[in-house]
């Protein structure tokens, strides 16, 4: 049976997380382009969420 | 979905919290109270003005290395005051945190630097830790400086901590200013902390818990008292630390808790309990009378995400709580979808607690912290917190375990994965599982190693203990040829593991006596360890290797110093090492526990005194009698029965004591053991055996003891026939008290036992006697005499000293001892309320009782401030759990009423009684004398009404071949216009009183009684009302209003001074006068008296009235009632009643009025011109 599938999704605040493809998205939740296994999915997002801070914080630091 | 699960149950309640940043909130606290203690250590202490420019110097001095907003700056310091301001310094320069706590292992400590990105260190100890570091600048503290705005702003990093992570690499959680100041916005609307709180700064730096020590003081107004590392690591000195600094709010994990003692620590309101699970059992030791709250949270939430009360009846897995304001919290299966409420899942935890995230681990952070499905609230997220958890019926989340490898040891989480990760890299290593297993002290780690001559435990350590920290060390290693694989999954099994690292842990050696175990010291200490560690020791055994850590030294060392009265410091243990090195050390080590010396000369304690003073002025009564009976069914040996109880006064020589007095100075001697006399008083032939009985106890009760020359006991039988005889023993309070009531029955049932069996009794020696207790009191008063005397002067300040209940007669010039009972039971209803309310105020039934009593006595004085007394059992130490003797304190307890809710008035009644307890170096006698209260013949001092919330439960009597049945015995006197006694009775709560039938008539104390059990539920029924409006018809009139003419004082009616009777001037003395005068100089040690002066007005006290009284009798060569003295407390008074008072009787009557209206008019001056009163 192939492992389940993942998509990486990110809210408002330009965090990150992944979430199962076969559920809704929560709201306020959208798909940031990528799926995969929940392995791969983790790696994407340690290589695209390069700033951590929340998008308020890090806007208002500049 | 989420409809199945209560929505009370998965959010807190809303709470708004401000937006502002730690920094700004500290700082504008300072503007406040700039002169208020903000952090404390013994004598060190900073006021918030001083803690901020301290603080504001190190910004200063990080701002000038371009510290801002949100750079990461290392903390390493000593845990002194200067420790909080160096945290404050970074917070105020804009940056945020990072905790690298000295002393730990370098290599660890360097690495977690580095993952942090940090590349400044400030604090005392940063330049020992990271001097010479690369890419490191160590800065010590600057010094005070000028305050600049703090430039952060709320959603900014206050600090990062570092914690076990799953990788074998520790992971930083970045927490932000809102997440603290929500935080503590609502642990402290869950505690009902205030101003007043004095936080416990036990947390190291690194535990989130720390938050919650140094910012929820910190932003109330209240102070930190910050453990030092000595005080952190000792059990005895962390319960000296706690009382000394009158801690009051703390949270701290379940393990060091086990360590103290609640009785030792009342002052202690508020516990919050956890970083692990809390057992029941501690709870119960722990909950009753003081607010016992359970703390659970990750510190990716901060610090606490769900807590709740705990209570004395909680069992095993136990509650967590509920989510804390703003939280919410779900349990969810393996795919996140909820599981029906009562089944076990994850937690999931959301809300404004969330930590931003690991720092530089996006992809970790990304798998902790997921989208919220639950909530509704867009883009929000949960934090997978794996802890097992389940839904109780009542709303409240039960902890049940880890659903990954994470276990706690000592309070700190570790990743069984991290410490596997390091001990696979060591050379020699092919194979490694670790696990943690119940050990001795906790739970403690087990690696597990392959081949079978994988390194030995020195190489292990030299590698192991730069890199790991010593909670993260194998206790014990195992070495195999392989590890164990499970046959149907093919991994490695694990419960295998466990069970084979149980098998090889030693099974405890007998806990025999160490006098059992050959005599020796090194014997009896050998017994200790092996008792705490688990293997018996031999001389080169080290402790860390035999799996000792820093709480089995806490134990150790508290049982060295309970058993063999040895006093060892923790430091010893770690610096001693070895068994043997440590058994020198014990063998030099100075003797006695915390000041307990044993051996002492019969020596009387303060109490003592008071009651012999109160004996000399009224010599023929009796209130300070315990008299008990017995109803024995069966074949009473006599002769057994004497040479038992020979043998109980043997082992308890207070028993034997006589109080003699020497110039007015009372001392105790011991008499010889002799036979005891057992009367038997045959009342067989009695045509009324019952009746007879009744007043012969009744009699025997009121006894009259000669301190100076009898026995302070006796014992009498009498025979109602050949199998039925009652045993009544009549004791003098000042060597006996409810505990010992206990004691002395299993002594006598033993020693009985051995009589009847034809045995010649013995009972084993006592560890210490009552005249140690005198001795250790002595040094205790001498220590905290002077602090505890200024709280309680100044706890006392401005109350009345006198409480005139309505009565039924005039008060007699002279107080009286005549004693009548009466008794009240509460209703089932009221019962319950009244437990129910205990329970939710986390306090006592008694503080409940009080509160009422308290309300009911405000609406008969019409005042709102009064002072009753408490009784407080001073049995602190162990060794003398089995002394019989006089412990018990007479405290003053200041209950205000007026405009509050009646949960309020339970509230300060239940501090009240509390804070009673907690200061107990200065006597009662001492108080009175620091207040300078008038006396009056009248009345006791200070104190009239006793409320007696001691609540011992009956003891039983068992002699063998005898059925033995509690008989009822009157008691003999009133010591106090009324006492009340709360107690339980087959399960409900009653109300006993004693009051002085010379005051009041029996129907007036009755309707009393059954106003109190009304009020008392009418107020349990309405907790939040204003308790004034609460059944405003209570109490009836016939406790209301005094019969006219009765609120006076007997004798001492004719208005107005007697003009011309008292012959004026210093010049016209007579020959009695001068040689009064002239004692009074020597033992008040003044210059000059004068002959209108009260003696009680001028320095004089009860114990200097007596040596008054001696000197006195000795230069008369006659016989003056010390009461006369009482009664003619100034020279020219006293002078003319000895001169032939009846003839001058208006001079006796006109000082009585004197001293009527100073207690009337008087109350107690406030310590600070313009204080309230």
């Amino acid at each position: 049976m192939a492992e389940p599938r993942f998509l990486v999704v990110r809210n408002d605040e330009e965090q990150y997380s992944i979430w199962s493809a076969e559920r809704e998205l929560p709201a306020g939740w959208h798909d940031a382009g990528f799926a995969g296994t929940r392995e791969e999915c983790l790696a994407h997002v340690d290589t695209v969420w390069t700033d951590m801070r929340p998008r308020s914080v890090r806007e208002a630091s500049q | 979905m989420t409809d199945i699960l209560s929505s009370r149950a998965v959010r807190g309640e809303p709470l708004p919290w401000p937006d502002a940043t730690i920094a700004d909130l500290v700082v504008a606290q300072a503007a406040r109270t700039p002169d208020a203690v903000a952090v404390r250590q013994w004598d060190d202490r900073l006021t918030y003005a001083e803690l901020l420019s301290l603080a504001a110097g190190v910004a200063a001095a990080l701002r000038a290395r371009g510290v801002g907003r949100q750079t990461r700056v290392g903390v390493c310091g000593a845990r002194r005051p200067e420790l909080v301001a160096t945290v404050l310094g970074v917070l105020l320069a804009g940056g945020c945190y990072v905790p690298l706590e000295p002393g730990g292992p370098r290599r660890r400590l360097r690495g977690i630097a580095a993952d942090a990105g940090v590349s400044l260190v400030v604090g005392d100890a940063a330049e020992a830790e990271f001097g010479g570091a690369p890419g490191v600048e160590a800065v010590g503290l600057p010094g005070p400086g000028v305050l600049v705005p703090c430039p952060a702003r709320p959603g900014d990093p206050a600090y990062v901590l570092f914690t076990s992570g799953s990788t074998g690499r520790p992971k930083g959680v970045l927490t932000s200013h809102r997440n603290v100041v929500e935080f503590v916005t609502g642990v402290v609307a869950l505690t009902g902390a205030d101003a007043g709180v004095r936080s416990l700064g036990i947390a190291s730096l690194g535990f989130d818990a720390a938050t919650m020590d140094l910012f929820v003081p910190l932003l109330l107004g209240g102070s930190v008292q910050l453990l030092g590392a000595e005080d952190r690591a000792d059990p005895v000195r962390l319960a000296r630390f706690i009382a000394a600094h009158e801690v009051n709010w703390g949270f701290i994990t379940p393990t060091v808790l086990s360590m103290l003692d609640p009785a030792e620590l009342p002052g202690w309101r508020t516990v919050l309990c956890g970083g692990e699970a809390v057992p029941a059992a501690l709870a119960a030791r722990w909950a009753p009378g003081r607010r016992f709250l359970n703390g659970y949270g990750p510190t990716e939430t901060t610090v606490l995400a769900v807590s709740g009360p705990l209570s004395a009846s909680e069992s095993d897995p136990m509650p967590i709580g509920r989510p804390l304001p703003n939280h919410r919290a779900y349990v969810v299966d393996v795919a996140l979808d909820p599981v029906p409420p009562g089944e076990t899942g994850e937690l999931l935890i959301g809300g404004p607690g969330l930590a931003d995230g690991y720092l530089g681990r996006p992809g970790l952070t990304a798998e902790r912290f997921v989208p919220d499905p639950f909530s509704g609230l867009p883009g929000e997220r949960l934090y997978r917190t794996g802890d097992l958890v389940r839904h109780d019926p009542d709303g409240r989340i039960v902890y049940l375990g880890r659903t990954d490898r994470q276990v706690k040891i000592r309070g700190q989480r570790i990743e069984l994965g991290e410490v596997e990760a390091v001990l696979a890299d060591l050379p020699g290593v092919t194979g490694v599982a670790v696990e943690a297993v119940p050990g001795p002290a906790g739970a403690e780690l087990v690696a597990f190693l392959t081949p079978e001559d994988a390194p030995d435990d020195d190489r292990l350590r030299s590698y192991a203990g730069s890199r790991l920290t010593t909670a993260m060390l194998p206790a014990r290693v195992l070495r195999r040829t392989a590890l164990p694989v499970s046959p149907i999954s093919g991994k490695l099994d694990r419960p295998a593991l466990r069970a084979l690292a149980a098998a090889h842990t030693v099974a405890p050696a007998d806990t025999a006596a160490p006098d059992a175990r050959g005599g020796s010291l090194a014997a009896a200490v050998a017994g200790i360890w092996t008792r705490l560690l688990g293997a018996a020791p031999g001389p080169a055994t080290d402790f860390l290797a035999a799996g000792g850590n820093s709480i089995a030294a806490m134990r150790l060392v508290a049982a060295l110093r309970a058993e063999l009265g040895r006093q060892v410091d923790t430091r010893e243990v770690f610096t001693a090492r070895t068994f043997g090195r440590l058994a020198e050390r014990v063998a030099d080590a100075p003797v006695g526990d915390d000041g307990l010396s044993t051996g002492n000369p019969p020596t009387l304690s303060p109490p003592q005194r008071r009651l012999w003073f109160v004996d000399q002025l009224a010599p023929s009564s009796a209130p300070y009698n315990i008299a008990v009976a017995h109803r024995l069914r069966g074949p009473l040996d006599i002769a057994a029965l004497g040479a038992a109880l020979r043998t109980v006064a043997e082992r308890h020589d207070v028993l034997r004591w006589r109080i003699p007095q020497t110039a007015g100075v009372p001392y105790a001697v011991c008499a010889e053991p002799t036979d005891v006399a057992v009367p038997v008083v045959d009342l067989t032939t009695s045509a009324e055996p019952e009746a007879e009985l009744a007043r012969m106890l009744t009699a025997g009760a009121a006894h009259p003891f000669d301190l100076a020359t009898g026995p302070p006991w006796q014992v009498t039988v009498y025979r109602l026939g050949p199998t039925e005889h009652v045993l009544a023993a009549t004791w003098h309070h000042a060597v006996f008290d409810g505990w010992s009531e206990r004691v002395c029955y299993d002594d006598l049932a033993a020693a009985y036992a051995q009589a009847v069996a034809g045995r010649s009794p013995a009972l084993p020696e006592l560890p210490a006697r009552y005249a140690d207790y005198a001795v250790w009191r002595a040094e205790r008063d001498r220590l905290r005499g002077g602090p505890d005397l200024t709280w309680w002067t100044g706890h006392l300040g401005g109350a009345p000293t006198v409480l005139d209940l309505p009565r039924d007669r005039p008060r007699p010039a002279v107080q009286t001892y005549a004693g009548a009972e009466a008794a009240v039971r509460l209703s089932a209803g009221t019962d319950r309320a009244v437990r129910e309310l205990a329970e939710r105020r986390g306090t006592t039934v008694a503080a409940v009782l009080l509160a009422a009593f308290g309300e009911l006595i405000a609406r008969l004085t019409g005042g709102d401030d009064h002072v009753l007394g408490a009784i407080v059992a001073d049995r602190r130490l162990a060794a003398f759990d089995d002394v019989i003797g006089f412990f018990i304190d007479t405290v003053p307890v200041r209950v205000r009423t007026g405009g509050a809710s009646f949960a309020e008035l339970v509230d300060r009644c239940a501090g009240e009684l509390h804070e009673a307890t907690a200061h107990p170096g200065a006597p009662l006698e001492r108080i009175i004398e620091a207040l300078g209260v008038g006396r009056d013949t009248a009345r006791a001092p200070l104190v009239q009404v006793l409320f007696n919330v001691l609540n011992f439960a009956p003891p039983r009597l068992t002699l063998s071949g005898l059925t033995a049945e509690p008989v009822p015995v009157p008691k003999p006197g009133s010591p106090f216009d009324i006492t009340v006694y709360v107690v339980q009775h087959a399960g409900r709560t009653g109300v006993e009183v004693v009051y002085n039938p010379d005051l009041f008539d029996a129907a007036r104390i009755d309707d009393l009684l059954a106003d109190l059990a009304e009020l008392v539920g009418a107020l349990a029924a309405a907790p939040d009302t204003p308790a004034r409006e609460v059944a405003t018809a209570l109490p009836r009139p016939t406790v209301r209003v005094p019969q006219l003419g009765a609120m006076t004082v007997a004798g001492g009616e004719p208005a107005g001074p007697p003009p011309g009777l008292v012959p004026a001037g210093p010049d016209g003395l007579t020959e009695t006068e001068e040689l009064i005068a002239g004692i009074w100089r020597e033992v008040l040690e003044r210059d000059r008296v004068g002959v209108t002066d009260n003696f009680f007005d001028i320095g004089g006290h009860s114990l200097a009235l007596a040596a008054v009284h001696a000197r006195l009798t000795a230069a008369t060569g006659r016989s003056i009632p010390m009461l006369d003295l009482f009664r003619h407390p100034t020279v020219r008074a006293l002078a003319a009643s000895l001169d032939g008072a009846a003839d001058r009787p208006e001079l006796a009557r006109a000082a009585l009025r004197a001293a009527a209206r100073r207690s009337r008019t008087r109350r107690i001056p406030p310590r600070r011109p313009g204080g309230t009163a």
